[in-house]
Formats: structure tokens, sequence, C-alpha cells
């Protein structure tokens, strides 16, 4: 009874909020939820049975997170998640109004979360998760985090607070520091990628380098052992086929990433029921999404740091025929923009965005001819998709979070799970 | 030969800082001119870059840039020469700019609280006076750019020198004696401005 006035607040918020934008108020109503309520969040995570299992680190969260929620439905579980990139303390309270009973509760065995590095930090304070993955450390979010040391010392005290187990990354050096810096960690298993598949990324993952000579590599329990396009070879307790949603190294580590988690988590784990089950999943929205627009089929890549945009621009098979590039408010201090190799990108048709003037500079300053700046997202999206059909390919958008968000809005996509419904 | 001498560019660039030296690069090519950018990455020894700069004058200019901690932690051994280049480098006029965590590491300085946010502000650099416009990520309590003879110590991190063109003209002034005269001028130009206009709010 407690926290019933303030579901109804903040499902009040929701309602109102969508009376006047469809597909919108996923996150007004948590920010009212995490003001009134703000013992809520810890109170409903305690309450499942089987714990809560968190995902985090620098990039590849949303993916491994719907990867693992797929396993363990496909195992027979009722997980409560959150959607995707809505990985802040707000974020979760906003799927608590969604998703609970007029009483907070909701229903089901298992919590599997992705969370914001700093946010899973504080959470994590308050509620001890059962496993804890963390993907990797990227230079990412430097204005707010400042140095890729601090991110590995936060993951560090979100992993020493698994009670159970804990899984991390072989192939990112942090990864093996934040494992020695934080000997009391325990139950913990590695996943990774065999030395020749990494080998041929030309930016290999992406993640933050450490300067000092490498550590060992760990024994690792699930491993990409190799990957043509669409198809990888996993080793864990024997070689399975899998095929990841969209191509990149990236997501199958992703993928690997969650069935090392599944395994740890799972019982009755059944390795060839993973397999299947990540094979049949769609891309989480603009992970390497060809969605339809206007009848015409249109591939989305969200880019949220310099790893992510270097690693899907290498990984940019084709060059794209029509390219829009738009970089949103999310970007508070651009500069990171300036450390990535544009080699990859032969052109831009549209650059639009809150940042438009900032991805313009950078890109004039490498060389990559521009079609036309357009500072209005709207107006920017009706001139590209007003183009016509290219002769060769698909449209192809590169946007950050905040301009994906806009831009799904104004394209009228809505999905149940990517808006927490 | 015009030339900028990037220092440790693969460790030295967490926010862009390198692309400094291809501001200054591709403004003089649209200019007409020719600016070699070299990159610096031993760091085991630094004999070999002293004997490249013994006989260089302003045409010649280094960029030492903002590293993680990490970064900074491997090049620690190498202060006190680097110390001796910028010297060097000072007596010679020789432009230098030192950028973000290299400033922190290079001048003795007290610590206050964080200030993560864009700056502007102007300086005075040789004969030129300059609107600076860049990112401010810092504990350090040091003005956010200064300089010491021909050295330009900033703390703000990342590709200062796009959005400061006056300062980044100038400097190409002095590597290559001619003035830049970009063709795509106004282009370039448009987008700096709006890119301040929308970091201002």
């Amino acid at each position: 009874m407690k926290y019933l006035p303030a579901i109804l607040i903040g499902r009040l918020a929701r309602f109102a909020i969508r009376l006047v934008r469809k597909g919108g108020g996923s996150a007004l109503p948590g920010l009212i939820l995490s003001k009134i309520a703000p013992g809520l969040l810890a109170g409903t995570l305690s309450k499942f049975p089987d714990g809560l299992i968190v995902v985090t680190g620098s990039a590849g969260k949303s993916t491994t997170t719907k990867m693992l929620v797929a396993i363990a439905r496909a195992h027979g579980k009722t997980v409560f998640t959150n959607p995707s990139t809505a990985n802040i303390l707000q974020g979760f309270f906003s799927a608590i109004v969604e998703q609970s009973n007029l009483f907070g509760n909701i229903s089901g065995d298992v919590a599997i979360l992705e969370m914001d590095e700093g946010h899973a930090e504080l959470l994590t304070r308050r509620i001890k998760p059962r496993i804890v993955t963390v993907l990797n450390v990227m230079e990412d979010q430097l204005d707010r985090f400042v140095d890729p040391a601090f991110v590995r010392a936060t993951l560090g005290k979100v992993a020493s607070r698994a009670r159970e187990a804990v899984v991390l990354n072989a192939d990112d050096q942090n990864m093996l520091l934040l494992h020695r810096d934080n000997p009391q960690l325990h139950g913990v298993s590695w996943f990774g990628v065999t030395d020749p598949v990494l080998s041929a990324q030309r930016d290999g993952l992406g993640t933050a380098p450490t300067f000092v000579p490498n550590l060992p590599r760990p024994s690792v329990k699930s491993e990409v052992v190799s990957m043509v396009g669409n198809r990888v070879v996993i080793r864990s307790n024997g070689s399975r086929e899998i095929y990841i949603p969209a191509r990149g190294l990236h997501f199958a580590v992703d993928a690997i990433a969650a069935f090392e988690t599944a395994s740890r988590y799972l019982q009755s784990f059944d390795g060839d029921l993973a397999a299947k089950t990540i094979s049949e999943l769609p891309p989480v929205f603009a992970r390497g999404q060809v969605a339809s627009v206007n009848g015409e089929d249109v591939e989305f890549i969200l880019v949220q740091n310099p790893g992510s945009m270097q690693l899907n621009l290498d990984n940019l098979t084709t060059n794209p025929e029509q390219i829009m590039f738009a970089i949103g408010r999310d970007v508070h201090d651009p500069s990171w923009m300036w450390t990535v190799d544009y080699s990859g990108l032969s052109h831009a048709d549209v650059v639009a965005g809150f940042n438009a003037a900032e991805a313009a500079l950078v890109l004039a300053y490498n060389e990559v001819p521009i079609g036309k700046v357009i500072y209005d997202l709207d107006e920017a999206i009706e001139a590209f998709f007003a183009m016509p059909k290219p002769n060769v390919g698909v449209k192809t958008v590169v946007f950050s979070a905040d301009a994906m968000r806009r831009m799904r809005r104004s394209l009228g996509f809505w999905s149940p799970e990517e808006d927490g419904a | 030969m015009s030339q900028i001498i990037r220092l440790f560019p693969s460790r030295l660039n967490l926010n862009g800082d390198q692309a400094n030296a291809l501001v200054l690069q591709k403004r003089a090519e649209w200019s007409g001119m020719a600016i070699d950018v070299i990159d610096y990455e031993e760091v085991s020894t630094l004999t070999p870059l002293m004997e490249r700069l013994k006989d260089s004058d302003a045409s010649t200019m280094l960029i030492l840039g903002h590293g993680s901690r990490a970064a900074m932690a491997s090049i620690s051994h190498l202060k006190t020469e680097i110390q001796q280049i910028l010297a060097s480098c000072k007596q010679r006029g020789q432009t230098a700019l030192i950028v973000g965590s290299s400033t922190e590491w290079l001048l003795d300085h007290a610590s206050g609280e964080r200030v993560s946010e864009f700056w502007s502000g102007s300086i005075g650099y040789e004969d030129c006076d300059s609107e600076i416009f860049g990112y401010l990520n810092s504990e350090a309590k040091l003005d956010a750019i200064h300089s010491d003879g021909s050295l330009l110590y900033t703390l703000l991190h990342g590709p200062l020198l796009s959005k400061s063109t006056d300062l980044a003209d100038h400097l190409i002034l002095k590597l290559t004696g001619s003035k830049v005269r970009m063709e795509n001028a106004n282009e370039v130009a448009g987008y700096e401005a709006e890119a301040i206009k929308t970091a201002r709010g």
C-alpha cells in the first residue's frame, strides 16, 4: 500500500504525456517516481525469487541484455527487464511504472537489467545482484566519467557486490586489471574471442588502452572461435553455430557474454536452446537493424562513443550510397568525435541533429563530402527520406542516442520492448 | 618545410587533442600550403626527437595532447626530457601546444573542484589576439589557456583550434610564412560559428 499513491501519480503522468505525444512518456514518470518514492526500486527488485542480474560496461549492454532475457525466457523464466537505453535510475523507475501492479510489485522469476556504469554503482549499494556481467571499458562519456580508470574502478565496485557470479570479458585488459584489483571477487568466469578472430579486426574491440604490459589471458569458458558475416561459431561446453542479429564482432561478443551469463544463471541451461534463441532474435533497434520506412529498407546504426563509432564505421561493409549522420543532444562534449577515423565514411548526404554543426565541422576537416547540413531534425528526416531509393544497397542512418529517439518518434516506430510496455 | 610534431599521438589523444594538427594542416592545405604532420611515438627515448629539433626554427611546432591517467603514467619517466625540449622550443621561439593533462602534468598547480563545461575567452599570443572556445574538464587551478613565451599551455582538451581559428591561422602564418586564404572559408566558418552557438546553448 505504501507505494500506491506514487504509482498512481506515475501512471497519470505517463497517461497525460502519451495523450500529447504518441510513443513518448517513458522518462518523466520515472523521474517523478524516483523523487517521491526513492525506496520503491530496491524494494521491487529485491522481491524476485531468482534475484537481480546486472549487465554493465561501456558498450553492448542493450544487445547483451536482450539476448540474455530471450535465453532466460526460452528456458521458461519470467523476466522483468528495462527498455533499451533506459539504463539509468529514472529508467528503472519508468519500467516499474509500466510493469508493476499498483503496489509496486512485479510478478516474475528474475530481474535482468542493463545498467549505466555510474547508476549501477548507485543501485547496487542498496541491492546486491546475484550476477554481474561486465562487458568492457571504453573511452566513453569522459565529460562525465573523466577517465577510463575511474570507470574501471566503479565497475570493480559493482562486480564486487555480486552474490554469486561475475562474468568478465577476457579480451579487455581493463577487465583483467579489474579482476586483479578486486581479489574479493568470487565466482568469476570469462568470455572472449579467439586471437585469429580478434586479429582480423582493424581496431580490435575498441576498449580503452591500459598502457601497461598485458596481463596473461585467463582461461576462457565461452568463446567466439570464428565469424563469417552473421554466422558465428562459439565454443562453450562444445561447439555451436549461431547467427547474430547484425554484422560486427561486437555483436558476437555480446552474444557470447549473454551465453556465458545465461549458463551461470540457469541451472537447467541448454546450450542448443540458447544458441537457437540467439539466432532467432531480431536486432535491437538501431544496432545494425534494417527497418522499413515508406516501404523502403533503411539501416539504422547507433553510435555512442569513439569505440562504437569506429567499430560501426569499420563495419560498413559496402559504401552506402545514401547516408544520414545525426548527432543529438546526448553528445554533451563533442570532442570525442575528433578521435574517430572517418576514412570508412565515403560521404554524408545529410548531417543533422542538435550537434549537426560540430558533426559537419569534423567531417569537413576529415574531407568527408557533405550534401546538406540541416539543423532541424524533422526537416532533415523529411529531406533524407524524400531522396529516391538508392541504386545499390539501402539508405543508412548513423545516429547518436538522442537523434535515434527523436527519429524513431518522428518516423512512428514504436516498439513495446523499446518503450517498456 | 613546415612541420608539426605530435608527441605520442596514440597515447595523448583522449579527447581528439591531436586533431589540432589536422585543423592546422587542412586549413593550410585549403590555402595552397603544405604542413607535414610527423608522429613521434617512441617512449623509450627522446634522443631522436631532440636531434630532429636541434636545427629547427619557427616552422616547426610541437603538440603534446591530453591522455588518460594510464597514458600519462606511461610517459612519466620522460618528464625531465620533455621539460628540456620545451625550454629549447621557447628559446628558439617555436610554438608548442600543451593540452589538458599534459599541462596539468608539467605545471605546478593546486587542485579544486572539477569543472566540466564549455569555456570561452581570449588570449594574446605573440602579436595576435584570439578568441578561444573549447571544453574545460579539470580540477587544476590554472588558467584555461596561457602562454609562456612561444609555449601555449591550455586545459581545454580536444580540438580547440577548430573553434579558435584566429589562433589557428596565426600558427599557420608562423609555420609557413603565409596567410590562410581558404576557398571554403565561408563553409567552414559557418559550421564553426554554429557549433559554438550550439555549445553555448
